[in-house]
């Protein structure tokens, strides 16, 4: 079935079809779950949020308009669900009197001297928990996601100007968060 | 750096999800249709409303073709007028209840072929 196109599967959804479901969810399940987790830095809970997503992707699919875009469509669904749970856990941290939610936190977790060289791909997970969450998901949004400034903007509400500002700074950032911890060997991963 | 080499960089941080994801969705879903609930009653309810409308404004209008005064005032209005009043509104209403109907048979055909 992977030969069908997204509006195919959504018809097919839109008629019961839960394998065409299992099928859209599929293709654009680890984009999504890349983008949550670049808003909820904690793997366990950003896959709840992700859950959350596609049960809403699910409801309201007979409210998708067919001429508008499905991954847009879908991504600002994750989005949304991903800044609501943030705000929700941040609410909850500060009744309970603790520093409002900070990415450092998570991001000193994980340290670099647990993994093996070759790991690169987990190098740079890591490097993206560590970035900011508007950061991180620009990038995703942008070179994962493949949108254009137009849909970014579709997708999280930010001005053009601001998507721009703010995907300059992330490569920046991203790169320099790379070098500090990998010197010279970011050489050979570039 | 070229922005060939960012776009790698940030392909490898594609994540997946752990391997139960799909089951525990699928469980997801249906327990959300489980919850699921007929609501054509909107409709029904929808085209009571407007039938006891008309009701009144056709009572109304011949009331005030009877008395042929409002609150006083003289009112005279053709005949010709009031039928083309009522079917004009009864068209711009008829036409809202049409798209309601629509949009809750959409719904229904997914809920019920869903669950």
């Amino acid at each position: 079935m992977s030969e069908y196109s997204d509006s195919y599967l959504i018809s097919r959804i839109r008629s019961g079809d839960k394998v065409a479901f299992q099928e859209l969810v599929n293709r654009y399940k680890n984009v999504s779950f890349s983008l949550a987790c670049s808003i909820i830095k904690d793997e366990q809970r950003a896959e709840d949020v992700l859950q959350d997503a596609f049960v809403k992707m699910y409801k309201y699919m007979p409210t998708f308009r067919e001429n508008a875009k499905f991954a847009t469509w879908l991504y600002r669904i994750v989005v949304n669900t991903a800044y609501t749970a943030l705000e929700k856990e941040q609410k909850q941290r500060l009744r309970k009197g603790e520093v409002q939610g900070k990415w450092e936190e998570t991001a000193e977790e994980v340290t670099f001297s647990k993994l093996r060289q070759h790991e690169r791909k987990k190098y740079i997970q890591v490097v993206f928990k560590q970035m900011r969450e508007e950061e991180a998901l620009l990038l995703r949004l942008y070179y994962l996601g493949e949108l254009s400034v137009k849909e970014i903007q579709e997708v999280t509400g930010f001005s053009a100007s601001k998507i721009k500002v703010g995907l300059h700074r992330a490569r920046k950032n991203m790169l320099a968060h790379l070098r500090n911890e990998m010197g010279d060997e970011l050489k050979h991963l570039i | 750096m070229k922005e060939e080499s960012i776009k790698r960089l940030v392909q490898e941080s594609e994540m997946q999800p752990s391997p139960d994801f799909m089951l525990r969705l699928m469980i997801s879903i249906d327990e959300t249709e489980e919850r699921a609930v007929n609501f054509s009653w909107v409709f029904y309810l929808a085209i009571l409303a407007f039938i006891a409308f008309v009701v009144l404004a056709v009572f109304f209008i011949q009331r005030l073709n009877h008395t042929g005064q409002f609150n006083g005032v003289s009112i005279r209005i053709p005949p010709i007028a009031l039928r083309m009043g009522l079917v004009l509104f009864t068209l711009f209403i008829g036409h809202y209840l049409f798209l309601l109907r629509e949009k809750i048979k959409i719904i229904q055909r997914w809920a019920s072929s869903a669950s």
